[in-house]
């Protein structure tokens, strides 16, 4: 049910994406255009994964009930993390299938090199996989804190945006001394991997507040159970 | 003799709210404990703590020989804990549901498919029922799938908080039955609200009220501490005043009084048989007399459970 709707959006707005920007001459390909809007998809996707995965067992109880086996809750906070990273990772699949159909139909074959340059595939890619790792634990930490699994997913939905949009709204209110949020500038960051220029430190970044996260969510299951 | 279970002045405090407070037990390997308490008495409290998931704020417990503190992975090797309300995933199927939590438990290979075979056996829960979801099972099997989830590893030790709650009497008794039937395998701290049912399965009973340890001991201890003779029942035609009249001059207490169809009923706190004799004299007096029942009542764990949790926090026994 959730794969469905997620690649009927997603699929809806690759598609919308490229026939919009076929009608016109466009400075990026359609490809890079897609990628610069996967936060928007992430915003819907990443909730929708995360918000079920500890809230509604800590309502139903199942959560003590794993706590009283000999599993450590690193295990658990670890085993809920990594498959719903394998959900994700799926998930963001169909749009390679996408890729596939699109460059297959594709009238021309030079305008087809252009699109799907090995930059405009892998960057915005890369960026996908490494900002999924970051907001999937977000998410995890948020389900980690309430019983209810609406308040889960607002509460991600929430802290992604503010995320993504503080840097820049300060940016735009001209508060200069925040210039040290620069670096964590989301936007920006996924502007610069889908144009080709990737930062290994942004990855570096995104797997430390991963871990961090992820810990934090360990912290408060054994506090919880208590 | 070795204990199973052994606590040692164990508290717990949320905040400023004192759950436990200096509960000291033991339980002798093999046993079968009730432990009653009325609600917030912390008797989950203390299930949890036995079972590794919750520390407890001073004192000492040792499971099998583990300190549930410092050695919780150890305790919950050797511990079984069905959790009050035995939550269970709705949209699983039995089998699906136990190779997951034996996969927990660690267990690995071919003893996941054998065990889960083995306690579903056991459980009564073989056939169809393992392929069913777990959503659409009543509540007497949802039970048994909690037992069976908590015999996966054949622990020496069994929590069971509240087992029968919710069921129907013939659930209760198909439960009872396989209670029964862990007797002596495992040591078994049964939490109960159902009083009959301590009675009928526990060999020790251990009251605690308000966080403190009431008593502890087995239910012929119990009646013979709380209620021989000091409890008539009288049943007759006359009025409650004229019972009241009666008992003014004898200098009994009238506990309770209830209406029934041949009479009157009363129950009647009495100290000595020597008031016993000067009621029954003064009842016979009366013209017009229909005494349908006279009898030194049986103490039933009821009055010991109401008498006991009444009593001041420092009264504490070990009988």
């Amino acid at each position: 049910m959730l794969f469905a709707l997620f690649y009927l959006v997603s699929g809806a707005f690759y598609f919308s994406v490229f026939r919009l920007a076929s009608m016109e001459p466009q400075r990026y390909s359609p490809l890079q255009l897609f990628w610069e809007m996967q936060w928007l998809l992430n915003l819907i996707w990443v909730p929708l994964l995360t918000m079920r995965l500890i809230a509604p067992d800590r309502n139903r109880g199942l959560l003590e009930s794993a706590l009283a086996t000999p599993t450590t809750p690193a295990a658990i906070v670890m085993g809920k993390y990594l498959s719903v990273l394998y959900l994700y990772i799926l998930g963001w699949l169909s749009v390679g299938v996408y890729m596939l159909i699109s460059r297959l139909t594709a009238l021309n074959a030079a305008d087809a090199a252009i699109a799907f340059s090995p930059s405009a595939v892998w960057g915005g890619a890369i960026f996908c996989l490494s900002s999924g790792v970051f907001f999937l634990s977000l998410g995890l930490w948020c389900s980690s804190l309430t019983r209810n699994t609406i308040i889960a997913g607002g509460l991600t939905v929430c802290l992604m945006l503010l995320y993504m949009m503080l840097p820049t709204m300060f940016e735009q209110a001209a508060v200069h001394h925040v210039g040290a949020l620069n670096p964590f500038n989301h936007l920006e960051n996924l502007s610069d991997y889908v144009s080709g220029e990737i930062s290994i430190s942004m990855v570096v970044a995104h797997f430390i507040m991963s871990a961090i996260l992820l810990f934090t969510t360990m912290l408060s299951i054994e506090h919880k159970a208590e | 003799m070795p204990y199973a279970i052994e606590t040692v002045d164990l508290s717990k405090n949320y905040g400023p709210v004192e759950a436990l407070k200096d509960l000291s037990f033991a339980v002798p390997q093999g046993e079968v404990v009730a432990f009653l308490g009325p609600n917030s008495a912390g008797k989950t409290t203390t299930l949890k703590i036995l079972a590794g998931i919750m520390s407890a704020s001073f004192g000492e417990a040792t499971i099998a020989g583990f300190s549930a503190a410092w050695q919780s992975r150890e305790v919950k090797r050797h511990v079984g804990y069905m959790p009050e309300h035995n939550p269970l995933p709705e949209d699983v199927t039995v089998e699906d549901f136990l190779r997951y939590r034996a996969r927990l438990k660690e267990l690995r290979g071919a003893r996941v498919s054998a065990q889960v075979e083995k306690v579903c056996a056991l459980c009564d829960l073989a056939g169809k029922i393992m392929r069913r979801p777990i959503g659409v099972l009543s509540r007497g099997v949802r039970q048994r799938v909690g037992i069976a989830d908590a015999l996966l590893t054949e622990p020496p030790i069994l929590l069971l908080d509240e087992p029968t709650i919710g069921l129907d009497p013939h659930q209760v008794m198909s439960l009872r039955d396989l209670i029964r039937g862990m007797r002596g395998a495992h040591t078994i701290i049964l939490s109960t609200h159902i009083l009959s049912e301590a009675e009928v399965m526990a060999d020790r009973i251990l009251i605690i009220n308000k966080g403190r340890k009431v008593v502890c001991g087995t239910p012929e201890e119990l009646k013979e501490h709380y209620g021989t003779g000091k409890c008539l029942e009288l049943e007759s035609n006359l009025s409650l005043d004229e019972i009241k009249a009666i008992l003014e001059k004898t200098g009994g207490a009238l506990e309770s009084s209830e209406q029934t169809p041949r009479g009157l009923s009363c129950r009647i706190a009495v100290s000595d048989e020597s008031f016993e004799r000067e009621i029954l004299k003064m009842l016979v007096e009366k013209s017009g007399l229909q005494l349908s029942r006279f009898a030194r009542s049986t103490p039933t764990l009821e009055s010991i459970f109401l008498q006991a949790t009444a009593q001041k926090d420092e009264q504490r026994e070990d009988l």
